[in-house]
């Protein structure tokens, strides 16, 4: 049978989750969050709004597999390549040249973006001299950063997004299997500090100049969104780079003496001075 | 059929729809009022030349929503490569990477799912060629919450699978060929249709 929410069902359920563990899901985007309780729903035992009622008060795992999953990304390694391209003659290359690499991704979520960036950065031979945090509301998620874990549903397409950034090189020169799964070079994880905590709440160790932040706004409302813009602005450095999914134009929220259009096509933003 | 309540046009399409979209496209005029949103399978990794080659053929600019734009009469929108394209309350788009849905991203169910529960009686959805079963049941949703469901005759489809799939599951308002499609949309507007 098709598993059902209704409006009131679900808002029930984010009520539930704020009263039970002081998490506040009000200010994401409803038809994402209820489609990814359904989602989840259909997958645990806890199959109709009356049992996740009842998952939720007694089963601190279930509500960690809804937070594992907020942001209900299916993405490859490489996504939108087009903008891997330009990362090192549009981004890294305008930050001056002094200065160490510093960089956050929040939300890190399933680290498609973070395993590309080290990489990435590892080809460039910049790896080492790179400070990169990665931080997450999920312990799930960044357990399995911490591992390399890459979820196997995305291998193919990573592998052909890694030809199409660049012909002459391999997936495998990376990334190796192990039974059903595959991991990262785990050497390419090793200065990497990991943080619990959502892009809001978090404390960084250090300013970042450059934050990757793809596909992640998506999901929140438009009050969220320019509360992250808010908290972003106040974390990069001036002239810092940020940057946000292809589809994620945060230049219609107010963002006037905050950042600027770097690149349009790509939605990549520098923090103005 | 009472078609003065129509507000709003979604079309999806696969396999063999591209000629289909495009005569569509060329006949609707540049004042046409309404909206078009138009949920179409296409590459994952190819985000441009999609949109420039229905513009060849369309009186209207085509636009690829980014999240969280505003749905506004007149305008011809695309589902963007890669991202599912999903109608939220207040009548704005949103986007996500949700997994695939039959295999697809965008996913034709997702969308006439959303605008069904978004538009309600106020939509009329479109289904045109193509090869596997996605928006079936985003035409039943259309169809349960009172929108008019309107599929391409499978006998001139390329691929007649997601026509056929939507008939088998949910009733179908109209059964029309593309020729008959066009006339239908340009006159819901007029309340001629």
């Amino acid at each position: 049978m098709k598993t059902t929410l209704s409006i009131l069902q679900y808002r029930d359920i984010i009520d539930s989750i704020n009263v039970t563990y002081g998490i506040n899901l009000k200010q994401h985007a409803m038809s994402s969050l209820r489609q990814h309780l359904l989602i989840v729903m259909e997958k645990s035992k806890y199959s109709n709004p009356t049992l996740v009622a009842k998952g939720i008060k007694e089963d601190k795992q279930f509500l960690e597999q809804i937070i594992s999953c907020l942001y209900c990304e299916h993405i490859s390694l490489f996504r939108d390549p087009a903008m891997w391209r330009i990362l090192k003659p549009q981004v890294i290359d305008t930050l001056p040249k002094s200065v160490q690499l510093k960089i956050w991704i929040p939300e890190v979520s399933q680290a498609s973006d973070y395993y590309s960036l080290v990489i990435i950065l590892k080809k460039l031979g910049l790896l080492a001299k790179s400070k990169i945090v990665i931080s997450d509301e999920s312990r799930i998620n960044l357990d399995k950063c911490k591992q390399g874990e890459i979820d196997s549903n995305i291998i193919n397409t990573s592998e052909s997004n890694i030809k199409r950034f660049d012909a002459g090189d391999d997936l495998y020169n990376y990334v190796s299997q192990s039974g059903r799964k595959f991991y990262i070079d785990k050497s390419l994880l090793k200065t990497t500090i990991i943080s619990k905590g959502g892009v809001l709440d978090i404390d960084l160790p250090f300013k970042p100049n450059l934050v990757l932040f793809r596909n992640k706004m998506i999901y929140f409302n438009p009050v969220k969104e320019q509360k992250v813009i808010n908290k972003l602005h106040k974390e990069i450095v001036g002239g810092g780079i940020l940057i946000t999914g292809v589809k994620e134009d945060i230049s219609t929220f107010e963002i006037r003496g905050k950042f600027k259009i770097h690149n349009k096509d790509e939605q990549i933003y520098k923090r103005s001075y | 059929m009472a078609v003065q309540r129509i507000k709003y046009i979604v079309i999806g399409g696969s396999a063999g729809s591209f000629r289909g979209v495009t005569k569509i496209l060329s006949k609707i005029p540049k004042d046409y009022p309404l909206p078009v949103i138009l949920c179409l399978h296409r590459l994952k990794h190819v985000r441009s030349g999609f949109v420039e080659a229905l513009e060849l053929k369309s009186n209207l600019p085509i636009v690829e929503p980014s999240d969280k734009m505003n749905i506004q009469k007149g305008k011809i929108y695309l589902a963007p490569a890669n991202y599912h394209l999903i109608v939220e309350l207040g009548n704005t788009f949103a986007l996500s990477t949700f997994d695939n849905v039959n295999h697809s991203r965008p996913a034709i169910d997702l969308t006439f799912e959303s605008s069904a529960r978004v538009f309600r009686n106020k939509m009329a959805g479109i289904m045109l060629s193509g090869a596997n079963k996605d928006g079936a049941k985003g035409m039943r949703s259309v169809h349960i919450n009172g929108g008019i469901t309107i599929i391409q005759n499978p006998s001139e489809c390329q691929a007649r699978t997601m026509p056929e799939a939507a008939n088998k599951i949910t009733k179908i308002d109209h059964v029309y060929s593309v020729d008959q499609i066009i006339n239908y949309i340009l006159k819901i507007p007029y309340n001629e249709a």
